[in-house]
């Protein structure tokens, strides 16, 4: 006792903070290195249509690259946050969106699209269709190797797209136009057609939904629904490790062999410049920007909220953007089957006293992050950015729509009919919104009953009509920009539940499945568009944006159409 | 003891079956279901259909009740719907984050609590008294995310001492495991402590106004002699008592904590089970749950007859 316990008693104190010292000096982290002022970014606004792409083009060019030499950006670790866990390795028995965000940088398609919504290539070398349009010959490139060190065959090509039709919408509506598909050779494989469609390569490069990867026989020999516990691919980057709930690990393909074009979206030349990509998962929104302003983290991935762009992009350590070309639709969704929504007329009235820039307002934030827009289809999108039709019922409110719409109902004599509306208290961009929705129905004399509970709750709730009349949600990508693709303008094929009374729907998604040039796709879009504002499968507000927020040093990560970010083509500078 | 003891552990059967039956009805009366979260947004009913089939989520509720009553029974308590991982699995990776953060929030709590409650008691009234239970209050009223976001504004954002998210596993960097830890053991530390505080000071309140306690200081014995070695031993049981609901609070607690630190730990596993309705992991986590806290229990019971030797089991 008595020095040593002296000693100890009178120098206790100073335990904690050396204590804390010593724990920063032994991992404290690397400062981020300083980089330029960067401000929150937008692109000019998407409302030009842009000319529709034909749906088998003429090959790409060559490479033609200015960026710096490979060398000098080769190395190091990229951290990408993820918004929710990775749910399964098996792309097939998922749409969501964290399984895929992975499934691009370690599978490939077979064509992909570019810049321009056009199918180019990916692991096919050449393709062939005869006069009559009933055969396809596809030949894969030579030399490729899937992630284990297997040759990719044709039968792999022909397995897995198989594998994906009968998981994805589209798929199915392909195959039936397809009367056979075989592998020929190694490298060769044909279709047979029952009838000649346009749609074979967009099935090949689908995004949305359910994705067409390559895939080997550990894939796809297991059932979809069982799930693979694999993730191969031919991809830049494979498989490392995955922890579920805390992160997945891929690592370099020294092996890759890229397509020898120029990168565009998600088509040309892929190198995967960093040693590896961390995949981790950070749920909260503010544990997730924290970590990326002390640099544990180099991209967010998904949505960042509009109150936080502005703050962050005061941070020249990070380089926040507004993703103006990468949009989604938002809007609510109408009971079809039960309720006064089935009558179109109510309907209408809805949409033309609708308040839909206030409903983005309050979804996504101020106007940078939405725009009105009065097409069927996404305006960014090939076949949207054109009004025909739309005139007198979307965004009609402020111009007459309001009034117009109180005399609809009450002639219908429909004042003090209850409706119910859902709202998914979870999901802030489609809370809002929905009380617009109830407040604009009590406008019209609607008796609304404003359903609060969360996206779970909601998502079980729609699947009986009797439970709800408006909910709201929103899609992207392929879904937004190619009416085939829309399950919700099919008839009796999404939640809402579409009668598609008249049947010119149907007819024109018949039509736009056969037709072969881009002219006769955007006369018969156009004619759908008519149909659309005639009986507002649903109330469509505009379109909206996402904010990506990375470290200002990750270069070459910019991206669009519904996919947030590359690991393939980014590196550190 | 023995009996006792034995006795106890068959006890537990009767209430995991118990929370088993609600559990599963729980769960499975709640509305959602893991069909359309697997789905996604994109997929209509022909899907969520399909999807629904695979699982067996369509069969009658009985049926699926028998089926899972028979796998647990068997020692099997299921696998993930969408990782398709067993629960032993999930649970194992799982546990070392939970455990590591539950032992040193639970250390911490005492090593704050107990010594700042026989304080309060000691200087009953003073300003030190005073204090102490305001800390006590704001530990028992602050959330504890909020909290945890300001102690990362403050040490992780601001500071850049401790990382923002994340867990190091100790065999991987021992000095990377505590920083990982020091916040979210900060956080349990000081609400934990404010429960012990309240306690322990009432307890040894009461147990200062004895006789024994008068007896002993007209002996001459020091202060320090009298507080902790009579006054806190005789208050010990109620103070043993609270710990042992703080065990299990910490682990249930774990949710939050580790949600807001980005922990891959047990309770993160929770709450990304009950949001994505993935039914056998969130029945087999609250039965764990549930057999933990029967445990806790029963260890907090035994150990009142180490320092109480008046009980016996």
């Amino acid at each position: 006792m008595g020095i040593w316990s002296r000693f100890l008693r009178r120098t206790a104190w100073l335990v904690l903070p050396v204590t804390v010292a010593v724990l920063v000096a032994c991992g404290s982290e690397e400062e981020p290195t300083a980089a330029p002022a960067a401000t929150p970014t937008t692109a000019p606004a998407a409302t030009a249509t842009s000319p529709p792409a034909a749906t088998a083009t003429a090959r790409p060019t060559a490479t033609a690259t200015t960026a710096p030499p490979v060398d000098d950006r080769v190395g190091g670790q990229l951290k990408v946050a993820l918004g929710a866990a990775i749910s399964t390795l098996d792309v097939h028995r998922t749409t969501g969106t964290t399984a895929n965000e992975v499934a691009f940088a370690v599978q490939e398609f077979l064509f992909a699209y570019d810049d321009n919504l056009a199918p180019q290539p990916m692991l096919v070398e050449d393709w062939d269709i005869s006069s009559d349009g009933f055969k396809w010959t596809f030949t894969l490139r030579d030399g490729l190797t899937f992630h284990n060190g297997r040759a990719v065959t044709a039968e792999d090509a022909v397995k897995s797209w198989t594998r994906w039709a009968e998981r994805d919408n589209y798929g199915s509506l392909i195959f039936g136009f397809v009367d056979d598909i075989q592998a020929t050779g190694d490298l060769t494989f044909e279709i047979d057609m029952v009838e000649p469609t346009a749609l074979i390569l967009e099935g090949m490069a689908r995004i949305g939904g359910y994705y067409p990867y390559v895939m080997p026989p550990e894939m796809y020999n297991v059932p979809a629904a069982e799930g693979a516990d694999v993730l191969i691919g031919t991809g830049p980057y494979k498989f490392k490790e995955w922890v579920p709930g805390d992160h997945l690990l891929v690592e370099r393909f020294d092996d890759y062999k890229p397509v020898n074009t120029t990168a565009s979206f998600m088509a040309g030349k892929k190198e995967a410049l960093f040693d590896s990509v961390d995949y981790v998962v950070v749920p909260d929104v503010n544990a997730k920007i924290a970590a990326l302003e002390v640099g544990q983290i180099d991209i967010i991935s998904g949505e960042i909220p509009g109150d936080f762009v502005d703050p962050l992009g005061t941070n020249s350590d990070l380089r926040v953007q507004i993703i103006r070309n990468n949009s989604s639709r938002d809007g609510a969704w109408l009971d079809h089957v039960d309720g006064p929504f089935t009558d179109a007329r109510v309907r209408q009235a809805f949409a033309m006293a609708y308040p839909v820039e206030e409903a983005l307002l309050s979804a996504v934030g101020d106007s940078r992050f939405w725009q009105t827009c009065p097409s069927m289809m996404l305006c960014g999108g090939k076949w949207g950015g054109f009004d025909d039709h739309s005139d007198g019922i979307y965004n009609a409110r402020n111009s007459g729509g309001l009034e117009e719409a109180k005399q609809i109902i009450e002639d219908l004599g429909l004042v003090g009919t209850d409706v119910v509306v859902l709202s998914a208290g979870d999901r802030p961009r489609f809370a809002g919104p929905a009380e617009f929705s109830r407040q604009t129905l009590e406008e019209l004399g609607f008796n609304v009953d404003f359903k609060a509970t969360d996206w779970a709750t909601q998502t079980n709730w729609r699947e009986k009509p009797e439970l709800w009349d408006v909910f709201h949600t929103a899609g992207g990508g392929a879904w937004g920009a190619n009416p085939l693709l829309n399950s919700s303008l099919a008839k009796n094929k999404y939640w809402n539940k579409y009668q598609d009374e008249s049947g010119r729907m149907t007819d024109g998604m018949n039509r736009l499945a056969r037709a072969t040039s881009a002219d006769e796709q955007l006369a018969i879009v156009k004619e759908m568009q008519e149909v659309f504002w005639n009986d507002i499968p649903y109330v469509s507000f505009g379109d909206t944006f996402a904010a990506v927020a990375t470290r200002a040093d990750i270069k070459g990560s910019e991206t669009q159409f519904g996919l947030p970010f590359n690991v393939y083509n980014a590196w550190r500078e | 003891m023995t009996a006792y003891v034995i006795k106890r552990v068959i006890a537990v059967i009767p209430v995991l079956i118990f929370v088993g039956v609600l559990t599963f009805s729980l769960v499975h009366l709640a509305p959602g279901d893991a069909a359309n979260i697997m789905a996604g947004d994109y997929a209509g009913p022909d899907d969520v259909k399909i999807i629904r089939e695979e699982l067996g989520l369509n069969k009658p509720l009985h049926t699926q009740f028998l089926d899972w009553a028979g796998r647990t029974l068997r020692g099997d308590l299921g696998k993930s719907i969408y990782s398709g991982k067993t629960v032993a699995e999930l649970v194992s990776a799982r546990m070392g984050p939970t455990i590591s953060l539950t032992v040193a929030g639970g250390i911490l709590a005492v090593l704050i609590g107990v010594p700042l409650g026989v304080l309060a008691a000691w200087r009953f009234g003073s300003i030190w008294d005073r204090a102490i239970q305001v800390w006590a209050a704001l530990g028992i009223s602050i959330p504890g995310f909020w909290l945890g976001f300001i102690l990362i504004w403050g040490l992780a954002v601001s500071l850049r001492w401790f990382p923002v998210i994340g867990y190091v596993s100790p065999t991987e960097d021992f000095f990377g495991w505590i920083r990982s830890i020091t916040l979210p053991t900060l956080l349990l530390g000081v609400n934990g402590s404010a429960i012990i505080i309240r306690m322990t000071r009432a307890s040894v309140l009461e147990v200062l106004r004895e006789d024994f306690i008068r007896t002993a200081r007209a002996k001459g014995l020091a202060e320090r002699i009298v507080l902790f070695r009579h006054a806190l031993r005789a208050s010990a049981i109620p103070i043993i008592t609270v710990i042992g609901f703080l065990a299990a609070a910490l682990i249930t607690g774990a949710v939050v904590t580790e949600t807001v630190f980005t922990i891959p730990g047990l309770g993160r596993l929770v709450a990304e089970t009950v949001q994505t309705r993935d039914f056998p992991i969130v029945q087999s986590m609250l039965m764990l749950l549930a057999a933990f806290y029967v445990g806790v229990n029963l260890i907090v019971d035994l150990a009142y007859v180490f320092v109480d030797p008046r009980v016996r089991l």
